[in-house]
């Protein structure tokens, strides 16, 4: 496509590079996650007319030595952002409004806050915010009023900020580990992909997993149906819906795994033994599961058994991944510690290593504060903390990219995980190689 | 006979499962579970029949079942 006219003022000096068209939405978004601004702001600015004030508004943008394209100059006014490269300003005569990239607008001295005299064409000056879409449920009311709600409070105007997670889920509709491991950006649901979960059962009778498939089998002598709370937590972020009902942020990752492979090795009251979690094992292997989950151990160490069942499960194609342990600083306990299965320690949502999470034996960190998933009914919801709770955000990753090809199964998986993960300023003996990413 | 105890058998992958359930038995181990996919087979007897298992060939180790305890559905997650 031909280059569109750019007009521009006058001839002064030019910052280079920083135009509109030089980042994307996606760019920014992801530059505001890593830089962990939860405003939600862009970092462009939008300017709207008076009306019938277009075209002095124009005038405005060239005498402040902007260059300024104009969606009239597209065929149609069909304009992409990305389509005006060096532009600083992007006008859109239709609906009376001008965005303004964020380098141009600080480098005139602009501010939301400027005082507009009565005989300047501007109207209001604003910040521009992320938009997300939604679910074609009815929900789009849920993101709109909780996005109100997060700028009011960021100026000043509703006089409570609420805990700023609870903001974050609400806008972005997912949780936090959700957002920091990438997951809601991924294109992949787990679709074809088994993943097994060996913990205290699930609540078969949950809402939020009407019509998903489940696999299940107890090792433990209870039924499957998960009277503690802890198996339903892990397979609620493994597993998870993509869009739960009401205002319920998005908390699981893998939302089309099936079938859920439900392994109770965990009693009710959260006790079990090496054999039944061995059982687990050897029973998820024996169906094939690709992603093999356990937030469960014991602080001893390498116990034989459970490296011989990691080494099966590779050979198999099979990936156990296991939750370190929450020793607050002791060593990794088993079966994490075996060096044929994966080692998941917990970071907080300032991506800092947890305090309680186990160090030493750790080939990769996930989210494990704070984390919000399934419950039993009635509770539905319930927010855990643990590097169980790390352990499924590693699973339903690993499942996401199983989903991407069929050879990244076993080792090649792990080594997949691995070399994807997000690098943190902390010690491997923490957070191995990093934070867990989704496949994109 | 000694006290029972559960044990964790891992074998090694010289000899199968097969040919082994037998030597097994003779050496006085009640074999409640054999787990095929990943090479173990789950126990109980006494200390004399699991030194008698440990000599066999085709047995990598011999443990005792250790338990896991997450805690209770109330208590904060403990693992």
């Amino acid at each position: 496509m031909a280059r569109p006219p750019i007009s521009s003022g006058g001839t002064g000096a030019r910052r280079g590079g920083e135009g509109l068209g030089a980042s994307g939405i996606d760019d920014l978004l992801l530059s505001a996650m890593e830089r962990g601004d939860e405003s939600l702001q862009t970092g462009r600015y939008i300017m709207t007319y008076k009306p019938d004030a277009v075209e002095q508004g124009l005038e405005h943008l060239r005498s402040l030595n902007l260059r300024t394209a104009d969606a009239r100059d597209f065929e149609d006014q069909a304009v992409e952002v990305k389509d005006v490269g060096d532009a600083d300003a992007l006008v859109f005569p239709e609906i009376g409004a001008a965005l303004v990239s964020g380098a141009a607008f600080e480098s005139r001295g602009l501010s939301v806050a400027e005082d507009i005299g009565s005989d300047s064409p501007i109207e209001t000056i604003e910040p521009e915010y992320f938009a997300f879409a939604d679910d074609l449920t009815g929900d789009y009311l849920r993101g709109f009023q909780s996005a109100v709600e997060a700028i009011a409070a960021d100026f000043g105007g509703s006089g409570k900020r609420e805990e700023q997670s609870e903001v974050d889920a609400q806008v972005f509709g997912a949780t936090w580990g959700l957002i920091v491991t990438k997951a809601i950006l991924s294109s992949r649901s787990g679709a074809g992909i088994r993943v097994a979960v060996l913990d205290t059962g699930v609540d078969l009778t949950h809402p939020d997993f009407a019509g998903r498939t489940f696999a299940t089998a107890t090792f433990v002598s209870q039924p499957v149906q998960d009277l503690h709370g802890h198996g339903t937590h892990c397979i609620g972020t493994a597993c998870g819906p993509n869009a739960p009902p009401g205002f319920t942020p998005r908390y699981g990752i893998g939302y089309q795994v099936a079938p859920i492979f439900v392994g109770k090795v965990l009693t009710n009251a959260g006790s079990g033994s090496t054999a039944s979690v061995l059982a687990g094992m050897n029973w998820a292997i024996a169906n094939k599961c690709a992603v093999i989950s356990l937030s469960l151990g014991a602080n001893t160490p390498v116990q034989a058994a459970y490296t011989a069942a990691g080494q099966a499960a590779l050979n198999k194609g099979c990936l156990i991944v296991a939750a370190a342990g929450n020793s607050s600083g002791g060593p990794t306990g088993a079966p994490a510690n075996s060096p044929t299965i994966m080692s998941v320690s917990s970071v907080d949502k300032n991506l800092s290593p947890s305090s309680f999470s186990s160090v030493g034996k750790v080939e990769l960190a996930a989210p494990g504060r704070d984390v919000f998933s399934a419950a039993p009914m009635p509770k539905r919801y319930a927010t855990m903390s643990g590097t169980s709770m790390a352990t499924p955000h590693v699973a339903g990753c690993a499942a996401l990219w199983a989903q991407t090809s069929a050879s990244l199964r076993g080792q090649a998986l792990w080594n997949k995980l691995l070399a994807s993960t997000l690098p943190l300023p902390f010690p491997p003996a923490r957070i191995g190689k990093g934070l867990v990413q989704a496949a994109p | 006979m000694g006290e029972q105890q559960r044990w964790v058998v891992t074998l090694s992958s010289d000899r199968p499962l097969a040919d082994l359930r037998q030597e097994l038995a003779d050496a006085g181990l009640a074999v409640d579970e054999e787990l095929e996919e990943i090479g173990v087979v789950i126990g109980r007897g006494d200390e004399a029949a699991v030194g008698r298992v440990r000599a066999l060939r085709g047995v990598a180790g011999v443990a005792r079942d250790t338990p896991i305890d997450i805690g209770g559905p109330d208590s904060p997650s403990t693992w």
